[in-house]
């Protein structure tokens, strides 16, 4: 053969390119015709807002009279307030410790709840999931109960048994713990079985294999499952963050961001902001912030797990 | 780790979990003046069924539960059949400006409610879909959750099943059919359960889409209960356990047919 | 090629969002509220946040409305308060706002001089409205820069509920006359250990002003009467609230930072002596078996005064003529002797009106007590910067004052920033 491969495949490449063409707008209208319904239905309801919201955040929009533009000014006045940094710092601590722990508590019971043999698993299954079935506006209220000096269940006990808990959700230090607690609860059993969901796709095979080979535990965990469960963890990961960074509803119903804003999150602000002093301009903007940091972990996260992952 | 001690701490981790929600039916049972009081215990000497009673009088509650099956079931079969489209584009079919659009799903995700929800109320207000089911549930009918979810599935899904189709020639919508979709079926089932779930729960999209209470959902119909000075604690005890069974329900038939379909799916 | 498509395909997205977004910024359309009036008939939408135990009853006296005024029509939707200021905002924006709206007499200031409401001085002003039957402290409530912009809905004075056997169990004879006797008693009334008692319910955030009461009784309080000034730096203020935060914290009478629906399950608990409360309390105390009486707000040193919690209802200022006069005669309607009365005994809110007789409400006698001490209750009023000034600034600064910060100094910084609100 006296021409060489790429040469000859230059050469394919060159005469089949009507059909490349023709192809490669084929399969993009055959994409866009998978996502039609969807894309039309965000476009109207979801871009929408968000592109209404970043105007709104250049405006100083307080839903009577009329708005002006003000360009970045809102986010100029945000970098100046004290109450956005005790904001973020607050959100910070909270998603910090939420996230990782959700995470790795929701993977640990997975495992559990995925071995073969296990007597009530599916009970214990349910029982895990349950909170994730309660409205968390609602669960919240006997929390708040829970947690209430002298007439709460928990403070109840733990004096019985002599542990003076002290009003977890009037000290300033004890009350985002309290929050974080709850939020974790809720959240847990719901990723275990997004991680459930993705143990049973590795197949046993592969364990059986490395069983015979003589691998550990661990070594099995480490080299089998972690690696499978890349894109179940990804995408983990991304919605923990992200839920972490907007949490509101307990929050509300048990401190309503205090006592003195130690419990204020970012999306209480952005609340308090809008509908308290009618200022929506300053909130979008205050939004939108929050928007661009979840958008930089994500995307990192992104980045840290398309680079594991495996794919067929 | 031996299947005892597995037992053990999954026992364990399950009472701690459960605690709350025991504690929630336990006080629903109990007459709504011991709920507050200064000698608290899990169970009370009187039971009493008035607070269901009330509950169930107080919220309509066959209207409410109507009224949520329509919404939550509305919104997961929509959801289903077009996130997975959407998904499966995403994950299998190679075309311009993928990522892009994945990305900006995503960020559907990270605005955070409270500031899309006056230009979405807004623009409701002008298609006059306000108080309407259309309202209620097109505008969830798809979302960035479900999108994700089923693609990072179906990027775990070997390709040669998939390529063994095209050499047949099936169509893309036809592998999307034959093949992605019956593989799928845990996932789907398991989405389809989250999307039920998280609207079956939701508490403020349907206060905010529908001023007429006979519109609400149960959770929303709830929120009536908390008094701007008197909280009625006993009847949102009850009410909260009344909206959680048929979920547990549900979950507990899913459940079922989850560890069915792994079974017989033959990924292999 | 692949970057061109790109850049196709998140236009053509935007632009299907911009497009939608070109549709929905049109100008608001005039004339309030989705009712027309048609043939003579009227229908009002009716907006508020009654949840609770209260709903039924409202439910039940606006049906009997609709019932007795055929040409009227009223929709009433009811939703949890923070619902309800997520939806008004917007509907006003949106031109979509309801015909009539209650709220909170300490938020209406806010919305009054943003001009959605319709100024009342016409319906004040016509005798046949009745309007010089209503309690003076509740009408004072609807008041805005001098001027009424809504009727009141219903009323409600604070009393001091006192639990009778705790009173007893320390050995004192009757409820604190003035704050002498109270401040002992709370003392008395206070231990600690395992399972600790306090001598009053205290709150502080989230519930109806109880700290500004005391501030009140001393001559001092958290703004001047008409919110124009800040005076939680007068030694009148200072010397309240070190008296009282010095009694939490060194003798332990209430707990350091509680909410309202803390404060009122301590006291259905047993667990504290005593608290300030309205009378939507009564009916469940009463249930949980609190032996409890009720008593006048003790007298401070400079003033005998107590809290007015006052809702009223509003008329959007966009209604056409016939929609107002729909509203003003339900107004009128809500605001005489018999809807009160029934009001009354079936809410336990003190009525509106001040020819309703202790007879008429003798099936809620609570009612009557509450009453006897109306002439003494003001509304708390903070001005168009409630917001501001009563979460932001005034609830952070009583809370670390409860912790330990010390007093003159953070009470003068949240003066400061009270002033600064108030733009003086």
């Amino acid at each position: 053969m006296s021409v060489s491969t790429t040469r000859r495949r230059e050469l394919a490449a060159r005469v089949s390119y009507p059909f490349a063409t023709r192809t490669r707008r084929r399969r993009l209208l055959t994409a866009y015709a998978f996502m039609l319904p969807s894309l039309v239905i965000m476009a109207l309801f979801m871009f929408y807002p968000l592109i209404r919201a970043a105007w709104l955040s250049l405006t100083n929009y307080s839903f009577f009279g009329t708005s002006q533009f003000i360009g970045l000014g809102n986010y100029t006045k945000l970098v100046h307030d004290a109450q956005f940094w005790n904001d973020l710092g607050n959100t910070a601590y909270y998603a910090a410790v939420t996230t990782p722990v959700s995470i790795i508590l929701a993977l640990g019971l997975a495992l559990l709840l995925n071995r073969r043999g296990l007597p009530g698993r599916g009970i214990l299954r349910a029982a895990i999931f349950l909170p994730a079935v309660v409205s968390l506006a609602v669960a919240a209220i006997p929390f708040r109960l829970m947690f209430t000096p002298s007439i709460g269940l928990v403070t109840y006990w733990l004096g019985a048994i002599g542990i003076h808990a002290s009003d977890w959700l009037n000290s300033t230090t004890l009350a985002m713990p309290a929050v974080i607690i709850v939020g974790i609860w809720k959240d847990v059993g719901f990723y275990m079985v997004i991680y459930l969901a993705g143990l049973q796709t590795i197949p046993r095979e592969f364990y059986e294999a490395a069983r015979i080979d003589g691998a550990s535990t661990w070594q099995r965990f480490r080299r089998i499952t972690l690696p499978l469960l890349n894109n179940t963890t990804m995408f983990v990961t991304i919605i923990a963050l992200i839920a972490s960074f907007q949490a509101f509803d307990q929050i509300y119903v048990m401190t309503q961001g205090g006592p003195a804003f130690s419990t204020e999150t970012l999306v209480m602000l952005i609340y308090r902001q809008g509908f308290q002093n009618f200022a929506m301009g300053y909130a979008s903007a205050t939004g939108y912030v929050l928007v661009l940091i979840i958008l930089l972990f994500s995307l990192l996260q992104m980045r840290y797990f398309n680079r594991r992952a495996i794919r067929y | 780790m031996s299947t005892g001690w597995a037992l053990a701490v999954g026992i364990a981790a399950a009472l701690i979990i459960v605690f709350p929600l025991v504690w929630v039916f336990a006080n629903s049972i109990k007459p709504e003046a011991e709920i507050i009081t200064g000698h608290p215990g899990l169970f009370s000497q009187t039971v009493t069924g008035s607070n269901y009673a009330q509950a169930w009088d107080a919220i309509n509650f066959p209207r409410l539960f109507l009224n949520t099956v329509i919404f939550a079931g509305g919104v997961t079969i929509l959801s289903l059949a077009f996130d997975s489209l959407t998904a499966y584009a995403l994950a299998r079919l190679d075309f311009p400006g993928k990522n892009v659009i994945f990305v900006l799903v995503l960020v559907t995700l990270m605005l955070p409610f409270q500031v899309n929800l006056v230009p979405l109320f807004l623009f409701l207000d002008k298609l006059h879909w306000l108080n309407t089911y259309q309202g209620l549930i097109l505008p969830r009918a798809t979302n960035a959750f479900g999108i994700f979810f089923l693609r990072q599935f179906f990027l775990s899904i070997p390709k040669e099943l998939e390529d063994a189709a095209r050499v047949d020639g099936a169509s893309d919508f036809r592998i999307y059919r034959s093949v992605i979709l019956r593989l799928s079926v845990p996932a789907l089932l398991t989405l389809g359960l989250f999307h039920f779930m998280y609207n079956w729960n939701d508490l403020l999209w349907p206060l905010i889409v529908s001023s007429n209470s006979s519109m609400y959902t149960l959770s929303s119909g709830l929120a009536l209960f908390l008094g701007q000075h008197v909280i009625q604690y006993g009847l949102i005890m009850a009410g909260s356990v009344l909206a959680i069974v048929p979920m547990v329900i549900a979950f507990l038939i899913i459940q079922r047919r989850f560890t069915e379909s792994i079974a017989t799916s033959g990924l292999r | 090629m692949r970057k061109r498509f790109a850049g196709a395909t998140f236009t053509a997205i935007a632009a299907l969002g911009l497009l939608a977004a070109g549709c929905s910024s049109g100008p608001a359309s005039s004339g309030g509220g989705s009712s027309a009036a048609s043939g003579g008939h009227v229908t009002l939408t009716y907006w508020n946040g009654f949840t609770g135990p209260d709903g039924p009853t409202v439910t039940a006296l606006v049906n009997q409305f609709n019932k007795s005024h055929p040409d009227i029509t009223i929709k009433m939707s009811i939703m949890p308060w923070d619902v309800f200021y997520q939806k008004l905002l917007p509907s006003f924006a949106g031109g979509n706002a309801p015909d009539i709206v209650a709220m909170d007499t300490q938020q209406l200031p806010q919305y009054a001089t943003k001009n959605v409401f319709l100024p009342l001085t016409s319906y004040y002003a016509n005798a046949a409205n009745q309007t010089s039957t209503l309690v003076p402290g509740a009408v004072a409530g609807t008041k805005v820069n001098g001027t009424e912009y809504g009727v009141p809905v219903n009323f409600a004075p604070m009393m001091l509920y006192w639990n009778k056997k705790l009173f007893a169990a320390a050995h004192i004879s009757g409820p604190p006359q003035n704050w002498a006797q109270w401040q002992s008693d709370v003392v008395k009334l206070s231990h600690g250990g395992s399972s600790p008692q306090y001598g009053i319910a205290l709150a502080e955030n989230n519930t109806i002003p109880m700290w500004p009461v005391l501030l009140w009784g001393n001559g001092g309080g958290i703004t001047n009467a008409d919110a124009t000034k800040g005076m939680l730096a007068d030694p009148a203020s200072v010397d309240t609230v070190t008296q009282w935060s010095q009694l939490v914290i060194k003798d332990g009478i209430a707990p350091q930072n509680i909410s309202g629906a803390e404060a009122d399950s301590l006291f259905q608990a047993q667990k504290a002596a005593m608290e300030m409360n309205g009378p939507w309390a009564t009916t469940g105390y009463k249930t949980a078996g609190v032996d409890f009486g009720l008593a006048p707000v003790p007298a401070g040193p400079k003033k005998t005064i107590t809290l007015a919690d006052v809702t009223s209802m509003e008329v959007n200022a966009k209604d056409s003529p016939a929609q107002v006069s729909a509203a003003e005669t339900f107004f009128t309607w809500w605001n005489s002797k018999s809807t009160q009365t029934d009001y009354a005994v079936h809410t336990g809110f003190v009525p509106t009106r001040t020819d309703v007789t202790a007879a008429d409400l003798k099936a809620n006698p609570d009612v009557a007590q509450f009453a006897s001490v109306a002439g003494t209750a003001q509304p708390y009023n903070l001005g168009t910067q409630f917001t501001n000034i009563e979460t932001n600034t005034w609830e952070p600064a009583i809370e670390k004052i409860l912790q330990g910060a010390p007093v003159a100094s953070t009470l003068n910084g949240a003066n400061s920033q009270i002033n600064s609100y108030l733009g003086g």
